[in-house]
């Protein structure tokens, strides 16, 4: 600590956020995957001016084109063609749309019940608990998967179905994060002392507890959001996911598996973009958690 | 208008617990006058906190208030519904809490967290928009500079973390006091400060309190702090007052034997040499207790007399005390 810190006025919002904010800066390999991620959400949101090529084209002449560097290949098409001759590297740039965007979307959804069921069920207690802890536990004793395959096949595929089917199991990771750092919240003196200053339960659930519980549920959410991608994949690789011909890494790597040993590049490189960006977010989101979890701050 | 701002008879609140029902407060009777500092002197567990916790309304489960009625500026606070009594918290009464070091919310700036309650509460600011943000922070600037707090302008836009002790324990009377209340709860304003600043947060408190004309409870286990600043003093033993009058009258000449062990334990210049006299012995148990003084077991002065309930007794003008010594006459 040096002198200066001391003073209040030369740091004046220096808040621990910030603080945080600075020690995420300084883990170099959560920086680069941080940048990684950056990466793929602007590839994702510019696809149109990056991809070489419309990314639902076919043309029978490039079936299963090799990439560009293998025999041949054309440099054009980098990583080659699938069997509709459609550009694999374009596909795959327009496919972080999908898995991005619904990542995000689940992610947002989930979060923002999990943190109104788990204020309620921390704060409120009683039968609001009870309930509210139930349907969590109930939730939790399914398997994810054939959760969503079941909702997926009741509600027929489709992108906001898909966004809706893992939502409705999601959730209730933040609410389970955020009902016990309440429980330890709602005990502590400013809650009374804002209680004492007549505080509704509104007000003292959003402003009071929720300001200071939001670190830990940040940085499950982002570590969640890796999972969701791998979900989303999945679903689409078992064709409940996203419809044809809409390019999704997950239905790719399916249209690759009948022609894996003559055109490996058709399932392989969809495959590395799905490892890639959630190796990145894992990373990204523990150097998140060493950042803004306490337990480590030493 | 009455001149009688507070006044509580016969309060009992209890705790259901699994080792069985604890009276916490068990009959007790308060007044606060008008412009009047109260002390309330007690050791730990005596119950002075949970007394103005029930007056506040926040008992917490499994705690209740069971008997008494409690009525301030007229009006029955326990038949209000929740919705009234959190429109009175805040505006009506204000608490501070007992550790200024953790009552203010770590993740908000104070000047955010003297807007809350000037929102919830203050009618005479502007409806919306500019003008009243602008008023809530020229209201707040006032605040601070009322407690003493220089620059308030940039300290408004700083985190709690970034104040010492008394800054903050300053901050906290602050945000008690922004909407005028009439009466204030200070629950041990001064535990958590080293003594230089206790004395200044305790003028603080004075002076705002002849400033602005409202009531103040001062609830503390300093006999010291009470002498300096209180015009009546209130002692409680296990959930029961056991003697109250004015400070100067309580101080000089106490009638409850608890009293005198109290100001007995004190160190003075005077007594050097000679040994601190504590108080021997406990506080008794809550659960379960017998019909019989609470302070008996302790007393240097019991008799058979004292297996019998002792009912508060008139010890002169304006004083009472808990004590079968007390002759009845002398009022």
């Amino acid at each position: 600590m040096s002198l200066t810190e001391t003073t209040p006025q030369t740091h004046a919002a220096d808040s621990l956020f910030r603080r945080n904010l600075a020690m995420f800066a300084a883990n170099r390999l959560a920086m680069a995957s941080a940048v990684v991620v950056v990466l793929f959400v602007v590839m994702a949101i510019f696809a149109p001016w990056i991809a070489p090529h419309d990314p639902n084209e076919t043309d029978l002449f490039r079936r299963l084109q090799p990439p560009g560097w293998a025999p041949g290949g054309e440099w054009a098409y980098l990583l080659g063609c699938d069997a509709l001759g459609r550009d694999i590297l374009s596909r795959i740039i327009y496919g972080a749309r999908i898995s991005i965007f619904i990542g995000l979307a689940v992610i947002v959804v989930a979060t923002m019940i999990g943190i109104l069921a788990g204020l309620a069920s921390g704060y409120l207690r009683g039968w609001v608990d009870v309930v509210i802890s139930r349907i969590v536990d109930i939730l939790l004793g399914f398997p994810y998967l054939i959760f969503a395959i079941g909702l997926m096949a009741m509600m027929g595929p489709g992108l906001w179905n898909i966004i809706l089917a893992l939502a409705y199991k999601e959730w209730v990771i933040p609410a389970r994060v955020v009902r016990g750092e309440t429980l330890a919240t709602r005990e502590l003196e400013y809650v009374e002392a804002a209680r004492a200053l007549g505080a509704s339960r509104w007000h003292i659930m959003l402003r009071e507890i929720l300001p200071n519980i939001l670190s830990p549920v940040i940085v499950v959410s982002t570590i969640r959001m890796a999972h969701v991608i791998i979900l989303e994949a999945s679903l689409s690789f078992l064709g409940l996911g996203v419809q044809p011909p809409t390019a999704s890494w997950g239905s790719m790597v399916a249209d690759g598996r009948a022609f894996i040993l003559e055109a490996w590049w058709v399932s392989t490189f969809p495959g590395l973009a799905i490892l890639l960006l959630v190796l990145a977010i894992n990373v990204a989101s523990q150097g998140l958690r060493d950042a803004f979890d306490p337990r480590f701050a030493e | 208008m009455t001149q009688t701002l507070l006044d509580v008879r016969g309060l009992r609140t209890v705790f259901e617990t699994r080792a069985g029902r604890v009276c916490a407060v068990d009959g007790v009777d308060v007044t606060v006058q008008r412009g009047e500092c109260l002390g309330v002197v007690g050791e730990s567990g005596s119950g002075k906190s949970v007394t103005f916790s029930s007056v506040m309304g926040l008992v917490k489960s499994p705690g209740r208030v069971d008997e008494g009625t409690i009525s301030f500026d007229g009006r029955d606070l326990r038949a209000l519904s929740p919705a009234e009594m959190r429109a009175v918290r805040g505006r009506d009464i204000a608490m501070t809490m007992q550790d200024a070091l953790t009552a203010l919310n770590p993740a908000l700036t104070v000047g955010e967290q003297i807007a809350e309650v000037l929102e919830a509460h203050d009618e005479t600011l502007p409806p919306r928009g500019a003008a009243r943000r602008a008023a809530i922070r020229a209201k707040s600037v006032e605040m601070l500079g009322l407690v003493g707090i220089p620059s308030a302008e940039n300290r408004l836009r700083q985190y709690p973390h970034e104040f010492s002790g008394g800054m903050r324990q300053r901050i906290m009377i602050a945000i008690a006091l922004a909407c005028r209340p009439k009466l204030l709860i200070a629950d041990e304003p001064t535990t958590a400060l080293d003594v230089t600043i206790q004395a200044q947060v305790l003028e603080l408190i004075s002076d705002i309190r002849a400033r602005l004309g409202m009531s103040v409870v001062l609830i503390t286990h300093d006999l010291g702090v009470v002498a300096e600043h209180c015009d009546r003093v209130m002692v409680m033993y296990a959930g029961q007052v056991v003697e109250e009058g004015p400070t100067a009258q309580v101080i000089g000449d106490p009638q409850h034997p608890y009293t005198q062990g109290l100001l007995a334990s004190i160190p003075r210049p005077g007594l050097r040499g000679q040994p601190i006299r504590p108080i021997e012995g406990q506080v008794p148990d809550l659960i379960g207790l017998a019909p019989q003084c609470r302070f008996y077991s302790r007393c240097t002065r019991r008799t058979d007399a004292c297996l019998a309930p002792v009912e508060m007794r008139a010890a002169g003008p304006n004083r009472r005390a808990r004590c079968i010594l007390i002759e009845e006459d002398r009022a």
